[in-house]
């Protein structure tokens, strides 16, 4: 994975690990790989991923079970919330970033008609 | 927390100071990154941590034999074997892994009856961390690790780091391969000036929208 090197490292895994919750590729209920195994993975600190997993349990993404380790939640309802949560973020992000060119509502809804569908 | 404390007032050679008031304290569980300009005096510092250079000052945190130390010169007996250089760690070192450096070793496909004077730069690099991280020390100190080493050994030495640090163990790196190695440090050291930059976390210099080698430019520049 490439990392911005400007921007918190556990920052960028947070968001990589919810995208892949998100999308199902981590399945509700399913097994998180282990700290030290997913540092290998990922080329960085294991305490970077310490933050990451203390984080989403934080936001009862995820959970622990004593000594099975960590797993994807399987409240379905509070994943469709954070699912709507995070990609109205990325909405935002978006329309931030081309905030200079066009703040026309109607030319961005436009644009992405024209669009949608070519990616 | 426990810490390692190094507070040398003074080192020099002949009448060249290379490091003066020099403080730097270091939690354990970290890995620090240290960096500096060249010829600022890390492997200096290396060399007065692990008791081959004589300074004016103090350690703290640390007893005798404690430490593990991947040195930048070849050090090394040139006409040992490998296999030779591994059983003269185990004799000297009783807390040495000598299975898992044997294992480690044959992964790298280097033939462990190669002297060490046939070895090529990275090939010398690679056997002499493998020796360095098997011992069971408190305080590891690696000079360059990843000078002259292609991908695969990168990524050996990068994987081998991040699977074997733990909360009682102190990792200190002088390296300036920073892209391989920044998401691996917890800390970051600058010597400058003889002396050193307080200690700082990576991910707080990131908090300020900085990279680290954006960080290590500003602390050497002004």
């Amino acid at each position: 994975m490439q990392f911005k090197q400007n921007e918190t490292i556990y920052t960028q895994i947070e968001k990589y690990l919810k995208k892949r919750i998100f999308t199902g590729e981590c399945a509700p209920g399913e097994r998180l790989p282990a700290i030290r195994e997913f540092a290998v993975l990922m080329k960085v600190n294991p305490n970077t991923i310490v933050k990451v997993y203390a984080d989403l349990e934080q936001e009862e993404l995820i959970f622990s079970e004593r000594t099975n380790g960590k797993f994807v939640t399987d409240n379905i309802e509070l994943l469709r919330v954070e699912k709507s949560k995070f990609i109205q973020n990325e909405v935002r992000d978006f329309l931030s970033s081309i905030k200079d060119m066009t703040e026309n509502e109607q030319d961005i809804i436009n644009y992405i008609r024209e669009n949608y569908g070519n990616v | 927390m426990e810490t390692f404390n190094i507070d040398i007032k003074e080192k020099k050679y002949f009448n060249n100071k290379v490091l003066q008031d020099f403080t730097l304290n270091m939690p354990y569980g970290s890995i620090v990154g240290l960096l500096g300009l060249n010829g600022t005096g890390k492997t200096t510092l290396f060399d007065c941590i692990a008791g081959l250079e004589a300074y004016r000052g103090n350690m703290f945190g640390l007893s005798c034999g404690e430490f593990s130390y991947m040195c930048i010169r070849r050090n090394l007996f040139s006409d040992m074997s490998i296999k030779d250089a591994v059983n003269f760690y185990a004799d000297f070192y009783k807390d040495f892994d000598k299975k898992t450096a044997l294992k480690e070793l044959a992964a790298t496909r280097l033939n462990i009856k190669q002297s060490i004077r046939s070895l090529s730069a990275g090939q010398y690099r690679i056997v002499t961390f493998i020796l360095a991280i098997n011992c069971d020390s408190k305080i590891y100190l690696f000079d360059e690790p990843l000078s002259n080493l292609d991908i695969i050994y990168k990524n050996f030495v990068i994987e081998k780091l991040i699977s074997t640090i733990s909360e009682e163990k102190i990792y200190i790196v002088a390296s300036h391969e920073l892209p391989d190695l920044e998401n691996v440090f917890s800390h970051i050291a600058v010597i400058k000036e003889k002396e050193c930059a307080p200690l700082i976390g990576v991910e707080e210099i990131r908090e300020q929208g900085k990279s680290i080698s954006d960080y290590y430019k500003g602390e050497v520049i002004c």
